[in-house]
């Protein structure tokens, strides 16, 4: 496959990139990215985290699993993922945000996040999130909640009670996701206050077949 | 407490409301429910399925657990639940917990009734299931919604954390067909 665009996404940062049609996505990380896409002839329609399980008949997002807009199209369907074996891919939380994290200080429940450094971050993914889709005139309520790649969850099966963990690649790995229409996609490197780095740099590629 | 309003839903019916802080809903109902928030005094402030799931750190709601919005606020706590020998109100799917046959209509329904509003489609979040169950496998991940059918009505009572403008809808796929028509109560607490 032939690269169109490669850039790296520093830890704590917001990324956005309109792709085409039948356009590959790889997403190359060993940390949490929270990832949200758009139409780009309608942003209003844009990833649905219900109707992407309903869809796929699974809260996880899978290689072979599509992720769904709010009008019932496919957005992107991923294609390969190497985190498959070692943990799955988010579709309970929304964005992390310097709201949330002040609430669960104030609260104190910040130990929820499993790291030994419990400074509240100045900003999280609902920041970046928000920066990476200013350009295109995307406020942030109408940014979707997404599928957080990477954020592996242990979910209580008897109660439903959720508690994240530290499971991420040790180095790298790639998800691969294609386009099945023209989209703008956008994601944030999180500060991943759970992981034992406190978050990484992203690399995203887009592919030409 | 005195009920300044009552309201019946025939099937795939939507209602909108406005409901003070401090008041409390009562959702009486033999098959299942969607319910939407929004702040009043900011219509942009919408309730969220992800974020009343990450506070609640919780696939479901139990008493005492609270409805939150997009802006991390509380929107409503749960003070009394009929449900709970039944089954799990949905916080995972959309409109009528994925029953594509009813979820387009109720979705209509609700558009409908939050035109006053101004509010439109695009803007209406993905609901609260009420009295709409999901089987769950937290290792596969498979979620199958299973219908409840309730032999009479049970009550879902929700307390205003925040001035709001709520709206619902009736879901008849979820009930074992014969339901009574679902009862809605906003009353002081």
């Amino acid at each position: 496959m032939r690269i169109i665009k490669q850039e790296l996404a520093a830890r704590n940062s917001g990324w956005s990139s309109q792709i085409a049609r039948g356009q590959v996505l790889r997403l190359s990380a060993r940390t949490i990215i929270d990832f949200v896409a758009f139409a780009s002839n309608d942003y209003r329609n844009c990833f649905d985290q219900a109707l992407t399980k309903e869809a796929n008949r699974c809260i996880y997002l899978k290689r072979g699993h599509s992720m769904i807009s709010r009008s019932g199209q496919r957005m992107l369907t991923v294609v390969d993922d190497g985190f498959e074996g070692l943990g799955t891919h988010d579709m309970q939380f929304g964005m992390c945000s310097r709201a949330r994290h002040e609430r669960s200080a104030a609260e104190g429940r910040l130990a929820e996040y499993l790291h030994a450094d419990l400074k509240v971050p100045s900003h999280g993914c609902a920041e970046n999130l928000t920066a990476a889709c200013k350009p295109w005139g995307i406020p942030y309520v109408d940014i979707p909640s997404p599928v957080n790649l990477f954020q592996n969850m242990l979910i209580d099966q008897a109660t439903g009670v959720m508690r994240r963990t530290q499971i991420r690649p040790e180095a790298p790995v790639d998800i691969d996701l294609v386009a099945e229409e023209n989209l703008l996609v956008a994601f944030s490197a999180c500060p991943d206050k759970a992981s034992r780095t406190g978050g990484l740099e992203v690399r995203a590629t887009i592919l030409q077949p | 407490m005195t009920s300044f309003a009552e309201i019946v839903l025939a099937p795939k019916e939507g209602s909108a409301f406005e409901m003070r802080a401090g008041q409390v809903i009562g959702i009486t109902a033999q098959s299942g429910v969607s319910l939407v928030a929004f702040n009043a005094r900011d219509l942009n402030e919408r309730f969220d399925q992800a974020r009343t799931k990450v506070y609640n750190m919780k696939l479901w709601l139990d008493l005492g657990d609270k409805l939150f919005s997009k802006l991390n606020n509380p929107m409503m706590t749960v003070v009394e639940d009929g449900f709970k020998p039944y089954g799990r109100h949905d916080l995972q799917l959309g409109h009528c917990a994925g029953d594509s046959a009813d979820s387009a209509a109720v979705l209509r329904s609700l558009t409908q009734a939050l035109a006053h509003w101004n509010i439109p489609a695009h803007s209406i979040p993905m609901p609260l299931n009420a009295f709409q169950s999901c089987e769950i496998d937290v290792v596969s991940g498979a979620i199958t919604p299973v219908p409840v059918p309730l032999s009479s009505p049970v009550t879902l009572v929700l307390k205003a954390e925040m001035d709001l403008v709520v709206a619902v809808a009736e879901c008849p796929a979820a009930s074992a067909g014969n339901a009574a028509p679902v009862r809605i109560a906003v009353v002081e607490s």
